[in-house]
């Protein structure tokens, strides 16, 4: 067991490393970035950059280093200058990037101009680090500071504002999913083809079919402008929390940020989730429910004389859960990485919404460090996932 | 459709951003050109490549594009279609007049407008680029793109005007009968406005620290500063100083050097000349600001010399962090004569035609630093600028003079706002003012359930049905003004 979690652990640190460079890479070859556009402004008379401006603003966010050399600083802060040892210094001149590079324009194969670095006017050397913030490295959980969002402040803070609301909307939305995902994916598979069956099954089709843009907004104006509008009881259109009390029909006045606010706020988005989880989870304990149910062990087991309850519930789901597992395990990246569409449909301020913010701003640090922890979680959750199996089946030993 | 001898269709590449309205009306001009027989060939590419640093326009690998331009009171020395600013392989794509037009009469009356102050003077010779412009017929206007407001029609006193940036520049007058909750799509990354670059940072420094100048309907309106400084208001003269060799001057690229061998310049006539020793005369602009007596920081302190000295000392440090400091390399000196008053003299060879601007603004040196760390307890112009960018009371918590305070700010979710009690122009009605953050697919749910009071231009790109209807039934009042844009469809006059 201690060998195959060290072996495991070997593991994980290895896709951890290689997600966190791929990902890493990918952002900056990508086109665009934090200097996008800023060549385009020289013209106007109170808006002039220079070639030092661009040298300066390149420093900033580091684009003046070499990328091997700019990922080693994210990932654990180094290198930040010479190397000293006994008093001696080391590799203080090499080169590791250039702060003003010479460009040419050139004509491509397809006859396109494309500009080309073809040498260095002021390069960078290892020393000149000594004098620049560093951060201590996202491995040492220090994520450097937003370029963007929230310009010079520490991306933990941004994350750490973010965070709990995205764990309260997913969390309760996975809650609820399993509470009512399993016990109808159970009942549906038990009670095959009857009436609830097929009204459920058209349900979960109809869920899982549903965009959650248009079905989000579809919530809203069902449960919130018209009834708002025909003086009835409705729930709050977006936001995670008011910013004045209000009324509400039948409840009377509600203060802004009560728990009673905070769970009306709650009920639209978590529902939308809930019910597109339930759609497919329900299909996937049912589909697993019926495969198990035609085992020989459950006829075993009913021929045994056991009551149908037990067959059910000790011998076909514990076994049809198997598969659920890794859905269930697979929640945990989600519980921090949010729900994207759902998040902008409600103007929730979550992580999915910050995630796609910094990546339209290009705020890589934000985004580097909500790929990478989401990253992390997802090698948890597989450890974890293999673990479980453990658990869920006898048959299965580490090896 | 025509066609050639060869039986080739007439058929241009017309290039624009994939945006929604850009889809819209040009789907609707690629069926105007095909009825007078000209076959447009329409692709809708990412903004990131269209207005990229080395693609689409930038390169002007275009036939035929379209895209915006943001108008001004004033051009504001802008050579956009000079001849000397087509962008070429040659010098290194710069430049803006990426159509390519070089039309020498234009070209000479930009360069006129450009070395006057005189403001009639300016406005006949862009009256001569526009004509140029209109004859030759380089591009096609299209429509100036609306800035829709929409809000509850209780609220009394919003005046949006055309050309004007900030639609809040009034906003101490706005009425209300209870607190006021704005929508607003993006919250600002720092109230340090000398490096956020986003607009809703400078929205809400327009509410903390008000605006000097207000530029309604196309032109500019004094409101914290005495009067605008110009030549004709006595507060802005222009000399004739004679430069020579090492003096700093600014060249005819409006670069600032020293002046050496070689460097041409705008001599006082408005020729350009090449220094080559001898001294030249040149132009030289020196500006005082004016600003009004009585105005206080929120916590009552009034501001004083010393704020506008911190203020200039804080925007020419180079390790501040802000994008450009040609401002203060045009500076030659600068000397604070009161607590209301500095004057700016700028190198020889500024004529830049907003001079009457004021070009630097105030902090309050005095705040002490409240927030744990190295500078708790130091006054704020102590703090070295290269660290203003991450102090608090700098970026999140600033105390300023204008007619709001910023009381609280929930990242991702709000921003409140009270009325100083101390404004110069007398404290605002609407008592608090709330910044609800929240989504543009959110926003008009919002604004019609009555969770929010206002949505503004920069959330709304228009008036929808939805609004349209909200406003026939009375819920909600909308205003819609030209705004700072207007799209254009530009034809490459020098393809290669």
């Amino acid at each position: 067991m201690l060998g195959y979690l060290l072996r495991r652990l070997l593991q994980m640190l290895l896709v951890i490393f290689l997600s966190a460079a791929a990902s890493y890479a990918l952002l900056y070859l990508a086109p665009g970035g934090p200097t996008a556009g800023l060549r385009q402004q020289q013209q106007t008379s109170r808006m002039r950059i220079t070639e030092e401006d661009m040298a300066r603003i390149r420093q900033t966010y580091e684009l003046d280093l070499n990328l091997p050399i700019r990922f080693t600083r994210w990932l654990i802060g180094q290198p930040r200058g010479r190397i000293i040892i006994g008093g001696y210094e080391f590799f203080g001149d090499v080169q590791i990037g250039c702060r003003k590079p010479i460009e040419k324009t050139v004509r491509n194969e397809s006859g396109k101009f494309e500009t080309i670095v073809t040498g260095c006017k002021e390069p960078e050397y290892l020393k000149d680090l000594e004098t620049r913030k560093t951060s201590k490295g996202i491995l040492l959980g220090d994520f450097g500071t937003s370029w963007k969002i929230t310009r010079g402040r520490p991306v933990t803070e941004l994350i750490g504002s973010r965070v709990e609301k995205t764990v309260k909307l997913a969390g309760y939305s996975i809650l609820l999913s399993l509470l009512f995902g399993i016990p109808i994916g159970i009942y549906s598979a038990i009670k095959q083809y009857s009436k609830f069956d097929y009204i459920f099954t058209t349900l979960a089709f109809m869920g899982s079919a549903m965009p959650s843009f248009f079905f989000g907004i579809v919530m809203i104006l069902l449960f919130s402008i018209i009834p708002k509008n025909a003086g009835l009881f409705y729930l709050p259109a977006g936001s995670s929390e008011a910013v004045r009390d209000y009324v509400v029909p039948g409840l009377g006045t509600v203060v802004a940020g009560s728990q009673t606010d905070v769970v009306l706020h709650l009920i639209l988005p978590v529902a939308v989730l809930t019910i597109i989880s339930i759609s497919g989870w329900s299909r996937f304990v049912r589909a697993s429910m019926l495969e198990v149910m035609r085992q020989d062990y459950i006829r075993t087991a009913r021929a045994k004389g056991l009551r149908e309850r037990i067959v059910i519930l000790k011998h076909g789901l514990r076994n049809a859960l198997i598969p659920f597992v890794t859905i269930i395990v697979f929640s945990l990246p989600a519980l921090f990485g949010g729900a994207i569409i759902t998040e902008t449909i409600f103007a929730w301020p979550g992580m999915g919404r910050l995630y796609f913010q910094a990546l339209g701003s290009y705020d890589y640090p934000v985004a580097m460090a909500i790929l990478f922890i989401t990253a992390v979680l997802t090698v948890i959750a597989t450890l974890l996932r293999d673990i479980l199996y453990t658990v869920v089946d006898p048959r299965i030993r580490f090896s | 459709m025509r066609y050639n001898e060869a039986g080739e269709p007439l058929s241009l590449k017309f290039t624009l951003t994939d945006r929604a309205s850009r889809k819209a009306w040009g789907a609707v001009w690629e069926q105007q050109m095909k009825d007078c027989g000209i076959q447009i060939l329409r692709q809708h590419v990412p903004a990131s490549w269209f207005y990229g640093d080395n693609s689409g326009v930038a390169r002007r690998d275009f036939e035929i594009g379209a895209w915006a331009w943001v108008g001004q009171a004033d051009p504001g020395g802008q050579t956009l279609y000079a001849c000397d600013q087509i962008p070429t392989a040659e010098n290194g794509w710069q430049g803006q007049n990426t159509f390519g037009w070089c039309n020498e009469a234009a070209s000479n009356a930009i360069k006129k407008a450009n070395n006057t102050l005189i403001k009639q003077e300016r406005i006949d010779n862009y009256k001569i680029v526009q004509q140029e412009y209109t004859k030759d017929a380089i591009g096609i206007p299209l429509f100036v793109s609306p800035d829709t407001y929409a809000y509850n029609p209780e609220l009394k006193g919003v005046d949006p005007r055309p050309g004007s940036q900030y639609f809040t520049y009034n906003v101490e007058k706005w009425e209300f009968p209870r607190d006021l909750v704005m929508g607003i799509t993006q919250e600002p990354d720092t109230l340090f406005t000398l490096i956020a670059s986003q607009w809703t940072a400078s929205l809400a420094m327009t509410l903390i620290g008000d605006v000097a100048v207000t530029d309604l309907d196309f032109d500019f309106q004094p409101k914290l500063v005495t009067k605008l400084s110009t030549i004709e208001s006595g507060l802005a003269k222009e000399n004739v100083v004679e430069v020579k060799e090492g003096d700093m001057v600014l060249d005819v690229t409006g670069t600032p050097v020293a002046l050496a061998s070689g460097v041409v310049v705008k001599d006082s006539e408005g020729n350009e000349v090449e220094f080559k020793g001898d001294p030249i005369k040149m132009n030289q602009l020196t500006v005082t600001y004016e600003f009004i007596p009585g105005m206080k920081f929120s916590d009552g302190t009034p501001l004083t010399k010393k704020d506008f000295e911190l203020g200039y000392k804080v925007a020419c440090d180079k390790e501040v962090g802000a994008v450009t400091y040609i401002t203060c390399d045009k500076t030659q000196s600068i000397t604070f004569d009161s607590d209301t008053a500095y004057t700016v003299t700028w190198l020889p060879g500024v004529s830049d035609p907003l001079y009457y601007l004021p070009p630097y603004g105030w902090y309050y040196a005095d705040r002490v630093i409240e927030t744990d760390g190295p500078y708790k307890g130091m006054k704020l112009s102590e703090v070295p600028p290269k660290d203003w960018g991450t102090l608090p009371e700098v970026t999140t918590k600033p105390i300023d003079v204008g007619p709001y305070m910023l009381t609280e700010w929930v990242p991702g979710e709000k921003m409140v706002f009270e009325a100083n009690p101390y404004y110069v122009l007398g404290p605002a009605k609407i008592k608090k003012i709330i910044w609800s953050f929240i989504t543009p697919e959110n926003a008009e749910a919002q604004l019609l359930n009555g969770d929010i009071d206002m949505l503004s231009s920069e959330t709304l790109v228009g008036k929808t049905e939805t609004l349209a209807a909200a406003e026939a039934e009375g819920k909600i009042k909308i205003d819609s003004v030209p705004g700072t844009t207007w799209e254009h469809i530009d034809f490459n006059l020098w393809l290669r």
